[in-house]
């Protein structure tokens, strides 16, 4: 099983995804926005990361462009609200492997984190 | 001009509390008005640039705000406590954002800021004199008003003018089933900006 870091301003949707990833077995670190994401990223090494991007002071775009610069074999997806064919590129070409938009289905979220383990 | 910017927020709207709740909610009949708007005890506030400007409330009693967060989580919320104003102020957060993918389609773009939340009624504030639509969502959780003052501009340029005048093109009833009808307006989507 894996540790995965779960970044997403709304405690509420922490709650519910990493009550989701630690039924399944995974270890589950959390931080509410992106600023605050590459610190908990550098200090825990996550296998994955589940990256909102509304989020206030770093967005998830920018966290995923700071986290990739930082580890260039870092495993993000993207799991959001905005779905603009805009942003999917934006934070694929950012390095993102998988964008699941909100609200989400709890099977897609675990398949995008088995994706992202090389599963 | 007519952007189906009030359409597009109630599909939104419709799909996601389907989702959430697990049944649709019923659309009320819209209003549209300019006076000072007085916040409901549970207010979510979301900020939109871009083609699409202002602001949209999602205004609830608590009451409703606890019904909906217990609903989402499966089980009984009691406290109007972080978990369940984060609960409301991300399902404002993601009707907005489906909204902003509805939007996309037509070539409107839409930039979201991260929802903030008003506790306590009677806060009033000014919509900065931009008639606003407020369209009342019944759903098994209790009332939402989804209050929507904003306005748009075309993607080829040209003035931003309050969506209000959208509504009266749609019929009172039925307007979300007019959604589909809408045209997209031309040239869309070529080269929207972020
Ligand atoms: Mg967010």
């Amino acid at each position: 099983m894996a540790k995965v870091l779960l970044v997403d301003d709304a405690a509420f949707m922490r709650m519910r995804t990493a009550r989701l990833l630690t039924e399944q077995g995974h270890e589950v670190v959390e931080a509410s926005n992106g600023r605050e994401a590459v610190d908990v990223y550098i200090d825990q090494r996550p296998d994955a990361v589940l990256m909102d991007i509304t989020m206030p002071e770093m967005d998830g775009i920018e966290a995923l462009k700071a986290i990739r610069l930082l580890d260039p074999d870092a495993r993000v997806a993207m799991l959001t609200a905005m779905g603009q064919q805009s942003i999917v590129i934006e934070a694929i070409r950012a390095g993102a492997r998988d964008f699941v938009v909100k609200p989400f289905e709890k099977d897609r979220v675990l398949a995008a984190v088995h994706k992202l383990l090389g599963g | 001009m007519h952007f189906g910017v009030v359409t597009a927020f109630v599909e939104a709207a419709v799909d996601v509390l389907a989702q959430e709740l697990g049944e649709p909610p019923q659309a009320g009949e819209m209003r549209t008005q300019r006076s000072t708007h007085a916040t409901e005890e549970v207010t979510v506030l979301v900020g939109v640039t871009g083609h699409v400007r202002g602001m949209v409330l999602y205004g609830m009693s608590e009451r409703t705000a606890l019904a909906l967060a217990s609903r989402m989580l499966g089980e009984r919320r009691t406290a109007l406590d972080e978990i369940v104003q984060s609960g409301v102020a991300e399902l404002g957060n993601v009707i907005t954002g489906i909204a902003g993918q509805v939007l996309e389609t037509r070539g409107i773009t839409i930039v979201i800021s991260p929802p903030a939340l008003l506790v306590g009624n009677g806060v009033t504030f000014s919509t900065v004199d931009i008639r606003r639509v407020t369209v009342p969502l019944v759903t098994q959780a209790g009332n939402l008003a989804m209050h929507l003052a904003l306005e748009a501009a075309s993607p080829q340029g040209g003035p931003h003018r309050s969506v209000a005048a959208e509504t009266s093109a749609l019929s009172p009833a039925g307007y979300s089933a007019t959604a589909a009808a809408e045209s997209t307006p031309a040239g869309a989507g070529a080269d929207a900006p972020r």
